[in-house]
């Protein structure tokens, strides 16, 4: 037996390949193998040392399966095993077929190098909701397969079910918008007012900065309006004569100036400032105050509709960008922001977390009343004057309100008052039509040109990618 | 992930004798680990085999299961997995007594795996150690790359996404077809050139009969060997281009590959280019994927059964154990949380649990018989008993030959109406009530072949796809594989990525066109728009025939035929 190195891996190395001899049985093996200090072992080896040792291996991903594989371990060809070579000088040992589980740093470094390889990208980042209104990112990956699909002309939408009842009794039924029901509903609402609001904010703010940073999002300039907050902070604002913590250079030469010219010292014409007398009051400091902070403080609106149309992708999609705005909005405004969630078909009504982002199909499409719920309420709760409002709005562009009348005419009246309002429309894979009712409408009345807070975004569901989603987020909040 | 410790083992040696008293049979030894959630995750993605070979997503997968473990934590369950010997994974912390129901459980899930036919070509070796070969396999290929290790990657990838249609029942056949009586020449004769006879020149039923009944005759007469030959002697004078047709028969079984991984690996210009120089790991790559996957196929195939079986040995097995004593009641609120048949939703494991104990009562009975199918009166099929006890002996049968969907169709319809009946099972329909805003669930049918058909149709069943060797030289040139449309579309956005990949094996940098020809239904958008408005409107659908044609990395789509339908 070769003299054996102490190094760890190169221990790890020779009991790989004694394990897998098939002639020599498990446990024993291990044992024998290497070095020294084993043999030393062996004498003592008991049942429950043994089972140490096995769970050893295990844990370096082969013991187990080395035991039982021996036989098929057959890429050890030839004379000589792959490990043989390892005594002479120089020979580096190839690296062992253990688990390297990537990074996500690499896994990212491989996604990119896909592009280069002349293939499309697979990685993409969901934004799920975790529990009262956290925002996590989730990496993920689909494996594309030749599959059948659930869809089926005329079937579908049936189950099993057990127990009593005649033919076409209703056996259950599960409430459209839980927001509403007695049971999970009042208990998101519990929970969204308790506690543990405060880590949620700072999560979604990390992934906000996280955001900024990596997708160069744009950073907020003109954060508008500033109110008073409860905090203070201690600045040199204050000026003090005689005494106080740093000379204020440029005020006390305009006093000294002012005290001379009424001394009759001063001459105008050909001024000699060493001349000039000082007297002690002339001398002002700045000394340190308490200041009331003004932050802005935002709330967003978000508003999205979940009409019959509205099914699969393109609430994905609006959901998806709804959440990287929420971040994003979190991290600018350093967590004040205040979000709300407003969901429409033909009615529109406040809802809250959960239900934004769980809600399911319901009937028509009237977008005006969506506009209409977000009008009442920065009214009604008198928020235009403490807050700068955004409205985030996610549509299908279908609206029973073709024309676009009323829609229009509370737009007009609503986005005067923010600071920004983002639509994304997201068209159904079935319009063939180039252009929405929604992008119809606001395009012949030439809102958009007027309105510069403003924009609108499109994407076709059937070409929806993370990295539209991001695109559409950079214009749907760029400047 | 450790050993169970030795008091737990001494538990499952006793259950495993008891279990082998019962009439299960496996091997002796068994490997039993106790698990965390946190090895869970990690194998998850592995389809809990320990030494599946290392793969990109695989790894994403346990990232992204530890990011959501993290807000939505869930426990583990007990897993086994079909090995040698065999493996299983365990929660830690169980008491005794669960811990001996739960062995009960999984030695019945590891007399299924080693007895069930389906499972014939996984027993060969142990995939466990397999596996770790062809970890080993790769890395080294990965190894010897070095910089353009990736590409051992895409070939991964190009080949997993057609890893749901390796040809694992041909596979099976080849099997069995080794096993079964008689020579090729008679095979041939019962099989395909009978049913070619009967096509051309519609021979009937009692004519084949005959002939079986002929060639078991001669055999039984004449010894097994000189009968057949007689037999063949006899069919060779009635048609004498027997000989011939089964010679072109052998040439045509040769040269068909059994699934497109064969096709590829025997025909792609690319993999059997002399100048490309990676085409030989590429190839041991793609037959490792193959390889694995095909080891898979028979898990989802027999599921429900399999679970159904384990439930079953569980309940009768622990009841009878002195381990139950002092928790009989937890015992029964665990069980019964296991086993709940939900008022609306579908249980597969209860469904086929209570399937097998019905069908062991009806065999019980003497029910399973023609005697009994004949009888049309209700009263007359209940109070009908013929105390056979063969119950067990056919449960013991069906767990030999059966899989999901032969389970569920075992039954007539009659029978199967009665077992519907007595569960009060029936197919759920689901609605949208406008009014009030909810989504409802009805009773839609109470017909045992309604509840059938629904089974069916939620059954694990991949496309079928044929590889269409006139089209592919005419048209083509690369590859060219047919859908067969069996009611249901092709999910239309995985189709570019499987194309794509699919180019790279077949061309590599010189691509031959690869097409796809698939059925599709268009619909217009007035429809869909009053499909949105009223979940009842049943609208036009146009049935279309089309053909995806991917070269060069593009994708053109063509409609070959069309055709209206009103449902």
């Amino acid at each position: 037996m070769p003299h054996l190195r102490r190094k760890d891996d190169r221990v790890v190395l020779h009991q790989t390949r004694r394990i897998i001899n098939p002639i020599a049985g498990p446990g024993k093996t291990l044992i024998a193998s290497p070095g020294p200090d084993f043999f030393y072992r062996r004498k003592k080896m008991t049942t429950e040392n043994e089972n140490k040792y096995l769970t050893a291996a295990d844990k370096q991903g082969e013991g187990l399966i080395v035991l039982r594989g021996a036989k098929n371990a057959s890429f050890e060809r030839g004379i000589y095993n792959a490990y043989d070579l390892i005594d002479l000088p120089g020979f580096t040992p190839p690296r062992l077929p253990v688990a390297m589980m990537e990074t996500l740093d690499q896994l990212r470094e491989r996604d990119g190098q896909r592009e280069k390889d002349g293939f499309h990208k697979k990685i993409k980042f969901r934004h799920a909701a975790g529990k009262n209104g956290a925002v996590i990112v989730v990496p993920t990956t689909e494996e594309e397969q030749l599959v059948h699909g659930q869809f089926e002309p005329g079937g579908g939408g049936q189950g099993s079910g057990q127990g009593e009842g005649e033919d076409g009794e209703v056996v259950g039924e599960q409430q459209i918008d839980p927001g509403e029901g007695e049971g999970e509903g009042e208990d998101n609402q519990a929970g969204e007012g308790g506690g543990g609001d405060h880590g949620v904010g700072s999560d979604t703010y990390e992934i906000g900065k996280k955001l900024t940073e990596e997708l160069k999002l744009p950073n907020l300039e003109d954060k508008g309006k500033k109110v008073p907050t409860d905090e203070y902070i201690f600045d040199l604002t204050d000026r003090h004569r005689k005494s106080g913590q740093i000379l204020d250079h440029k005020e006390t030469m305009r006093q000294i100036i002012k005290t001379n010219l009424i001394l009759g010292k001063l001459d105008r014409k050909n001024p000699e400032t060493d001349k000039f007398i000082v007297g002690p009051d002339d001398k002002v400091f700045r000394v340190l105050s308490r200041e009331k902070v003004y932050k802005s403080m935002a709330i967003v609106f978000f508003m999205r509709d979940y009409s019959g149309s509205m099914w699969g992708i393109p609430t994905e999609a609006i959901i998806e960008q709804h959440l990287i705005i929420y971040s994003w909005l979190m991290y600018q405004n350093e967590k004040l922001v205040i979000p709300r969630f407003i969901v429409h078909d033909a009615e529109a009504k406040e809802v809250d977390w959960n239900t934004y982002y769980k809600s399911i199909i319901a009937g028509g499409t009237r977008i005006a009343s969506g506009y209409k719920l977000i009008n009442e309420i920065i009214n009604k709760e008198g928020l235009e004057r403490d807050y700068n409002l955004y409205v985030f709005q996610g549509t299908d562009g279908e609206d029973w309100d073709s024309d676009g009348k009323e829609p229009l005419a509370a737009l007009e009246e609503l986005v005067p008052k923010l600071q920004r309002m983002g639509a994304s429309v997201i068209r159904n894979s079935w319009n063939k039509k180039n252009m929405t009712d929604f992008e119809q409408y606001l395009q012949k009345s030439g809102f958009q040109k007027k309105a510069t807070k403003f924009r609108l975004v499109s994407i076709n569901a059937d070409t929806v990618t993370p990295e539209k989603n991001i695109e559409a987020v950079k214009t749907l909040i760029g400047p | 992930m450790e050993l169970i410790d030795q008091h737990t083992k001494k538990i499952m040696e006793q259950c495993k004798k008891k279990s082998q008293e019962a009439g299960l049979q496996f091997d002796s030894s068994t490997l039993e680990y106790i698990v965390t959630n946190r090895d869970l995750i990690e194998l998850g993605p592995k389809v809990m085999i320990p030494s599946l070979y290392d793969y990109w997503v695989h790894d994403l997968q346990v990232i992204a299961g530890q990011k959501i473990y993290e807000v939505y934590p869930n426990n583990p369950y007990e897993t086994v997995i079909n090995t040698r010997p065999a493996i299983s994974f365990y929660n830690d912390n169980n008491p005794d007594w669960l811990n001996a129901m739960i062995f009960y459980h999984v030695l019945g899930h590891i007399d299924f795996f080693q007895n069930n036919s389906f499972f014939k070509h996984t027993r060969s070796e142990d995939f466990c150690g397999k596996a770790l070969s062809d970890k080993r396999e790769i890395e080294k290929i990965r190894q010897q790359l070095g910089e353009r290790k990736r590409w051992v990657d895409y070939v991964i990838e190009f080949a997993r996404a057609i890893d749901n249609l390796v040809g694992y029942y041909a596979e099976l056949k080849e099997l069995n077809r080794e096993e079964s009586q008689g020579s090729d020449r008679i095979q041939y004769y019962f099989g395909d050139f009978l049913k070619n006879i009967f096509e051309e020149q519609g021979i009937n039923h009692n004519q084949y009969l005959d002939k079986v009944a002929r060639c078991n005759h001669l055999q039984k007469e004449l010894g097994v060997e000189a009968g057949e030959k007689t037999f063949l002697k006899e069919v060779e004078k009635e048609y004498s281009e027997f000989e011939a047709l089964f010679e072109r028969y052998k040439r045509e079984q040769k040269a068909k590959p059994g699934d497109v991984f064969q096709h590829i690996l025997e025909n792609s210009p690319f993999l059997n280019l002399r100048q490309n120089k990676d085409a030989w790991w590429m190839k041991k790559v793609i037959q490792i994927i193959r390889d694995t996957s095909l080891y898979f196929q028979p898990q989802i195939r027999t599921k429900i059964f399999n679970e159904g079986w384990a439930s079953y040995w569980h309940q009768h097995l622990f009841i009878k154990d002195s381990l139950i004593e002092g928790h009989r009641d937890t015992y029964a609120k665990v069980n019964s949380g296991v086993m709940v048949m939900p008022r609306v939703g579908l249980n597969p494991y209860a469904l086929s649990f209570k399937l097998l104990e019905y069908i062991e009562e009806s065999a019980n009975a003497g029910k399973l018989s023609l005697e009994f199918q004949k009888i049309q009166g209700v009263e007359e099929r209940r109070k009908f008993d013929r105390k056979t006890g063969a119950g067990k002996k056919i449960l013991f049968d069906l767990r030999r030959n059966f899989n999901d969907s032969l389970l569920i169709n075992y039954l007539s319809d009659d029978d199967f109406q009665d077992f519907v009946d007595r569960y009060r099972l029936f197919v759920a329909g689901k609605r949208i009530n406008p009014e009030r805003r909810t989504v409802e669930y009805y009773v839609k049918s109470r017909r045992g072949k309604d509840y059938r058909k629904m089974l069916n149709d939620s059954l694990y069943h991949p496309p079928h796809i044929i590889i269409e060797e006139e089209e592919q030289q005419t048209r083509s040139g690369g590859l060219y594989l047919n859908h067969v449309f069996e009611g249901k579309t092709l999910v239309k956005r995985f189709i570019p990525a499987v194309l794509t990949g699919l180019e790279y094996l077949c061309g590599g940098d010189k691509p031959k066109a690869i097409c796809l020809e698939t059925t599709e239904f268009e619909i217009s958008e007035e429809d869909m728009w009053k499909m949105a408005m009223d979940s009842k409107y049943q609208p036009n659908y146009k049935k279309l025939r089309v053909v995806y044609t991917m070269k060069k990395k593009n994708l053109t789509r063509v409609v070959v035929n069309t055709e209206e339908k009103k449902k």
